[in-house]
């Protein structure tokens, strides 16, 4: 027999003894250029495969578990100190021991130095004074001010670094070192543009992942993605199926789509701008509030595959039960545009790359027209909107609005706080009042329902409205890997569908 | 021949200097996309830290001037949105590119010269328009329909290719097939119509007449006598598309998700990314210096005419 031959018979019955796959083909809507937290515009569900957090899956349900710590607990009853208690055993990708040094290292690197999306959650709501070891596996930490919900929230929101790589690191954001966390999976490759590779952690503390091999391409084309699926060139589309595309790809035989159950913390909004007049009076942002009907935006945008609902997300457990959002009663709201007198043409803006936010803004504009308000659409590129939205150089705007926006109770002070929902400055008497509460709240319970008065304060003159909560479905191949399951807030393509249900 | 050259890197600087300023004219900062929403509450101080990491923090004029020097030592700074030197970056995803505009550009070069050809030599007038208005309608097809309409038919239907990215060991001239196949269909028409109208001139000529009196026939009319002459206007129109169709691939690099320089430069903008983002104009500015001066130096050698 030629030794090619029985090299391939070798290999071919190797690979079925150890049970090892062709590698799960994954498609991603955006590129990655790095895997760190500070890579830009990274979603954490991608950082979460590689890199873990003190508790986990994540602080918006409320639901969020000791993960690489054993136990966080209250020191005293102000609730400023907590003493973290971490996990044994856990080693980095690259076999150093994870201990609590690599802990305070992290929190202190984000604390003090080069911010990113996460960072204010430990430099300002909350502000961790102290962050000192114990011994080795525990530490303890304290804030400037009450945070009853560290264990909760804060504590699930960081994912962890590792000391001995990142201590040096003067830039982060031009960090190019090993990519080492202690997460479920290892980065073996990262070919620019083209995909990333992951491989199993087979020592993970969370037990050994289901998928060995996974390979994630970046396609930024929804439409190509799903042909590719279809194709069987991909095994998991990462994004949700677009509406039009829900009947065809659940007919197709050998794909299936799973969706989710629970209600979403992802949704589609309307702000306002507070800082420009009408917008700056609460009656007109009423009136407007009124003459808006979300449900026809969902049937006519989302061919009914969604859901309405108030800001912040009803399944939040951070939500007030029972709040509501100011719609459907286009004739009051006409009365009181009429009472207010000559009102001026507002523009509203929309990105040019998100055609289901163009279709919400033109019914928005028709059902504001219907009320008696004269409104155009304005596209504008990706770039610009993201520039006008934060510099708040708008009338109107559509946007996505995140899980870390509706559904994490510390953020929603750094809304109220830094522009999004409000701006600390601009005169509001009854806000303040309320955020003073809101910083005074010591337990867990107090710090919950200083909240919801913020919330019951916003759904008066809401400076954003809920246009759709999407009911998101995700389209995959049964025969490549059939466990997937959508966590609220992140998708499908995150690590509890490839972990043992028991690891959650 | 010297002053030519000094014009030439008079366009450089002019282009480089544009690239400088044009970016950084757009609403926001690239903080924005690093640090998202929660830009809002970033201190000075913070923000500085953030922008200390590109020197995007330092006055306009000294970034300038850092800019240009950087030039002269090849370093084009480092790209926001992927923390990288640009140079590698630029180095990474050009060959990509260039396999894709390369490829297009010979073959729609080769395909409209031979449908120009053909639409002179057909003896009826009926073909010639059907040939005119087939090209014509090819062209105003819209570059992303065309690709996703490729995906469809021979990627999901037939399964014969595969519908995006460029492979993952090997497999690199499949992927490559339909997006070079979409920019060839989109720059044939260009192609044709400069060829079609060269070879009218040529065809006019009298050294045309006196070749055919000979008896040379029309394919030796066309190759050897119409032929190269017509050639000319086709080089200049090589030398104007070349830097367009490089920065024209955002489209299909887009549709087949394919990792090229367009994709590179749509990030960049998306992202604010300025080192990035005049980094890839700059080398569209040079690649367009160097296909004139490429398509000056053919052409003197080609027509003696430029030589006297």
């Amino acid at each position: 027999m030629r030794p090619s031959l029985i090299a391939g018979i070798t290999l071919c019955l190797c690979l079925a003894l150890t049970g090892r796959a062709a590698p799960l083909r994954v498609s991603i809507a955006y590129e990655v250029g790095n895997l760190t937290p500070y890579t830009p515009a990274l979603p954490e569900t991608l950082l979460d495969l590689v890199y873990d957090k003190l508790v986990a899956p994540s602080p918006y349900l409320g639901n969020a578990k000791p993960w690489l710590a054993t136990s966080i607990v209250p020191e005293g009853s102000d609730g400023r100190t907590w003493r973290i208690g971490l996990r044994d055993g856990v080693r980095w990708h690259d076999g150093k021991p994870f201990t609590s040094d690599d802990v305070v290292f992290t929190l202190r690197y984000y604390r003090d130095g080069t911010p990113n999306r996460w960072t204010h959650h430990v430099s300002e709501t909350p502000k961790l004074t102290t962050i000192e070891p114990i011994d080795r596996l525990s530490l303890r930490i304290s804030c400037a001010g009450p945070c009853p919900l560290f264990d909760r929230v804060t504590a699930a929101d960081l994912v962890i670094l590792p000391k001995h790589l990142w201590q040096s690191v003067k830039k982060p954001n031009l960090y190019r070192g090993p990519l080492i966390g202690t997460g479920p999976y290892r980065v073996k490759e990262l070919a620019p543009g083209r995909y990333l590779r992951l491989q199993a952690n087979h020592d993970y503390f969370g037990g050994v992942p289901r998928v060995d091999d996974i390979i994630i391409s970046f396609i930024r084309n929804p439409s190509t993605a799903f042909a590719a699926l279809s194709a069987g060139e991909l095994d998991l589309v990462a994004a949700p199926v677009l509406p039009e595309l829900t009947a065809s790809l659940s007919r197709r035989p050998g794909l299936a789509l799973v969706h989710d159950d629970n209600g979403g913390v992802n949704a589609v909004e309307m702000r306002l701008n507070f800082d420009r007049p009408p917008m700056s009076d609460p009656a007109f942002r009423r009136a407007l509030a009124m003459a808006i009907s979300p449900a026809e935006i969902v049937q006519r945008v989302l061919l009914g595959q969604g859901t309405t609902g108030p800001y912040p997300a009803p399944a939040s457990p951070w939500t007030k039960p029972g709040i509501r959002q100011l719609g459907d009663d286009r004739a009051t709201a006409a009365k009181l545009f009429r009472a207010m007198g000559k009102l001026p043409h507002l523009s509203l803006k929309v990105s040019s790359n998100e055609p289901l936010h163009q279709r919400a803004a033109e019914v928005v504009v028709h059902q504001l027209k219907e009320a008696g308000l004269d409104v155009s659409v304005e596209n504008v590129d990706p770039a610009r909107s993201r520039a006008l939205s934060v510099t708040r150089q708008f009338d109107l705007l559509i946007a996505d609005v995140t899980p870390h926006n509706l559904a994490d109770p510390d953020q929603l002070m750094e809304s109220v706080l830094y522009g999004y929902l409000w701006r600390y400055g601009v005169s509001y008497p009854a806000l303040e009042a309320l955020v003073r509460d809101w910083h005074a709240a010591s337990t867990p319970q107090a710090r919950i329902e200083a909240g919801f008065a913020l919330q019951e304060l916003h759904s008066k003159a809401p400076v954003t409205l809920i246009l759709y909560y999407p009911r998101a479905r995700y389209a995959y191949r049964p025969a490549a890997y059939d466990h997937w399951r959508v966590t609220p807030g992140m998708g499908v393509f995150n690590k509890w569908s490839l972990l043992e249900s028991s690891a959650q | 021949m010297i002053r030519r050259g000094i014009g030439y890197l008079i366009v450089v600087w002019l282009g480089a200097t544009a690239n400088f300023l044009l970016p950084r004219l757009l609403p926001g900062s690239p903080v924005e996309f690093l640090v998202g929403e929660e830009s809002n509450r970033l201190s000075a101080t913070q923000r500085t830290a953030v922008l200390t990491q590109f020197g995007l923090d330092r006055p306009l004029s000294e970034q300038y001037r850092s800019y240009l020097s950087g030039l002269i030592r090849l370093d084009l700074g480092s790209s926001v949105a992927y923390g990288k030197p640009v140079l590698k970056l630029i180095a990474e995803r050009l060959p990509w590119t260039l396999l894709l505009v390369g490829s297009s550009i010979v073959l729609a070069l080769f395909l409209g010269f031979l449908l120009a050809s053909v639409f002179h030599w057909a003896e009826s007038k009926r073909t010639s328009s059907a040939l005119m208005s087939a090209v014509i309608f090819t062209g105003s097809l819209p570059p992303f329909w065309v690709g996703m309409v490729a995906i469809a038919f021979f990627a999901v239907t037939l399964h014969w290719l595969p519908s995006y990215g460029a492979g993952i060991g090997g497999s690199v001239l499949r992927h490559a097939i339909l997006p070079i196949a979409t920019l060839t269909l989109g720059y044939i028409p260009s192609v044709f119509l400069v060829a079609r109208a060269a070879l009218e001139d040529a065809l006019g000529e009298g050294y045309v007449a006196l070749a055919r009196s000979h008896g040379a026939g029309p394919a030796r009319v066309l190759l050897r006598q119409a032929g190269p002459v017509a050639a000319l206007p086709l080089l200049n129109q090589f030398a104007m598309s070349f830097g367009v169709l490089l920065g024209g691939t955002v489209i299909v690099e887009t549709v087949f998700a394919y990792p090229g320089l367009g994709l590179l430069l749509y990030d960049g903008i998306l992202a604010l990314d300025f080192p990035l983002v005049q980094g890839v104009f700059l080398l569209l500015v040079v690649t367009v210096v160097l296909a004139n001066i490429f398509a000056e130096l053919a052409q003197r050698k080609l027509d003696p005419r430029l030589r006297a």
